[in-house]
């Protein structure tokens, strides 16, 4: 099992050096992910990767660069900052993530011999503990997934929901899996209640609308109990997620798992 | 360009063509579906909400389609659920594309790339629902490959970026959202269920109660959050409306205006598509932007809605 760190959303130039000490160095982790499935904002925003593939590189660790769906004004600009990393340090990253069938297709044309991964956003199925008979139910991932992971050699990055996932054809059933843990994102979208908090009340929510990074200084938590299990909903950045402590059971090799170290690095914050 | 309305009650139609409405889409439930796939698998976005969203079998939407079309209206079917299983597309092969194909539908409103490919193969259009996320040129370039007539632009792009993909892609025809409902998350990565024992997940997480962990410091800063997340509870896109950005939507090649809302009140759906209407032929007498916005047409205490742009899809056009 390839045990990876999923920095995505969470790593900004203050904690990268202790995000470093405490959880890289050492090799605890195979694999580190960097760069933003859900935040489009946040990706532009970030101006260290470089830096942070060259420590990776140093220390020996592989590197995948996630990349979020872009809306058209930013998707020009996206692609000449994907191009600086994917090409930094030689070339070291090896490999991508992508979230949607357009950059899944300019990145294959793009970056020959790069492993290319199918992102936890384009599995739509829904997930949702409110509707306890659903959620114990199997979960059956499906076909519009299965004809974009024809076209890749990657890993396919799902959620942890439900007790039981299966992939509906052979197809998924035949790639190997990464699952996202112990956070399984419900919703996101491009407005962004956090970005709008230093606005003008007239210019506040707008989709995509740009920020100081305010997701870096803000959470929230709900907590709610469904029949008799506690569930904890968290508000990270766009998204939001439940926390979920069971791990499913696939039909498929689970190659990795990818863990989100949120509470971790709350802790070393301090 | 186009007025599209949800059909969810025949009697309306006569009524909403008489407005103006020039474009219909409904939905539709099967019970044999969900004996065979349960109740949790959806035909489509809404079938959570069983015969209140979708009214009618799919025997009974035929002859609907049918009598849209009699009149010289457009129609379209709503197939547009998170996702289908191979069985599932199976089932909607044959049990349902036979039949919509005689019927002359304009075109199913599809959700996935494969769902889409077997439309084609039994000789039917397809429309990319907005739960196919095309955010940009380059996914609504894989979508024309893939053979789409139409796109529906998600709620959460600016109009400058709706000009800038209806510029990139010609061939393809683009529908964009216009009045009466507005989401907070975007329709297709909210996967959340839409349904009456849960309602919808923006909704319940707005109204429970939370903790807000922050690093704010000080009076103002934790000021500014507080009213933030007040004004966003209280008051974003309780409704939603596009009217300002009519003219330059037109003037950029959109074929479709949308009004949602497959549950709301008849009259008030009937009162937009009149506006609306009336609104495109001003456009069209209107030399620019400005004299638009100067003359443009506003329903009786329109202009609560407009207070601070909470309900604008577009509200870069004033604000």
């Amino acid at each position: 099992m390839i045990s990876c760190l999923n920095l995505c959303e969470i790593l900004n130039e203050e904690n990268a050096k202790k995000i470093f000490y405490s959880m890289v160095e050492g090799k605890k982790y195979d694999r580190i992910y960097f760069g933003s499935y859900f935040c489009s904002r946040y990706f532009l925003n970030i101006n260290f990767y470089k830096s942070f593939v060259k420590r990776l590189k140093e220390e020996k660790i592989s590197a995948t660069l996630v990349i979020p769906v872009f809306t058209e004004n930013d998707l020009n600009s996206a692609k000449q900052i994907i191009d600086d990393i994917v090409l930094c340090e030689c070339g070291y990253i090896d490999e991508i993530t992508v979230n949607d069938e357009g950059m899944l297709n300019y990145v294959k044309k793009m970056y020959k011999g790069i492993r290319v991964n199918i992102g936890r956003l384009l599995f739509k199925e829904a997930r949702d503990v409110r509707v306890t008979e659903y959620d114990r139910q199997t979960h059956v991932i499906g076909n519009s997934t299965s004809f974009i992971a024809d076209n890749t050699d990657g890993v396919i990055e799902i959620d942890e929901v439900g007790s039981e996932i299966v992939f509906c054809d052979d197809n998924l059933i035949a790639k190997k899996t990464g699952v996202h843990y112990p956070l399984c994102f419900v919703t996101t979208g491009n407005i962004c209640k956090y970005a709008s908090i230093h606005l003008d009340i007239e210019k506040k929510f707008r989709p995509n609308s740009k920020c100081r990074l305010e997701c870096q200084k803000i959470y929230e938590q709900t907590t709610e109990t469904m029949k008799d299990k506690i569930f904890d909903f968290y508000r990270i950045g766009r998204t939001v997620y439940v926390g979920r402590h069971d791990r499913a059971i696939i039909n498929s090799e689970v190659e990795r798992q990818i863990y989100f170290p949120f509470f971790d690095l709350l802790k070393l914050e301090g | 360009m186009k007025i599209l309305v949800p059909l969810n009650d025949k009697e309306v139609l006569a009524r909403y063509i008489n407005a103006g409405a020039d474009e219909f889409y409904l939905g539709f439930y099967d019970d044999k579906w969900e004996e065979r796939f349960g109740r949790f698998t959806d035909i489509n976005r809404m079938s959570g909400f069983g015969k209140l969203a979708n009214k009618y079998s799919f025997e009974e939407i035929s002859d609907i389609i049918k009598n849209i079309k009699s009149q010289g209206k457009s129609v379209y079917i709503t197939m547009n659920a998170n996702l289908y299983s191979t069985d599932e597309i199976d089932y909607i092969c044959v049990n349902y594309f036979e039949t919509l194909k005689k019927t002359g539908v304009d075109a199913v409103i599809i959700s996935d790339l494969k769902l889409a490919k077997a439309a084609h193969d039994n000789g039917i259009k397809t429309v990319a629902s907005t739960m196919c996320g095309i955010y940009n040129s380059d996914i609504a370039e894989i979508y024309k490959k893939a053979g789409v007539k139409r796109i529906i632009i998600p709620r959460d792009v600016s109009l400058a970026e709706i000009e800038s993909m209806c510029s990139v892609n010609k061939e393809i025809e683009y529908e964009v959202f216009f009045m009466r409902n507005g989401c907070v998350f975007s329709d297709c990565y909210c996967l959340g269920m839409h349904r009456p024992e849960c309602g919808s997940f923006c909704g319940f997480i707005k109204t429970r109660s939370k903790k807000v962990f922050s690093k704010y410091k000080g009076f103002k800063e934790h000021h500014d959050m507080e009213l933030n997340d007040h004004l966003y509870n209280s008051f974003f896109h309780r409704e939603a409306c596009g009217m300002c950005a009519l003219y330059r939507l037109m003037k950029s090649g959109v074929s479709s205006l949308k009004i949602v809302g497959r549950a709301d009140q008849q009259e008030a759906v009937e009162k937009d598509i009149v506006l609306t209407g009336k609104n495109i032929e001003l456009a069209k007498s209107c030399e620019s932007e400005a004299e638009f916005l100067d003359r443009m047409l506003f329903h009786e205490g329109m202009m609560k809605k407009c207070m601070l742009s909470f309900s604008c899809y577009y509200p870069e056009i004033r604000f």
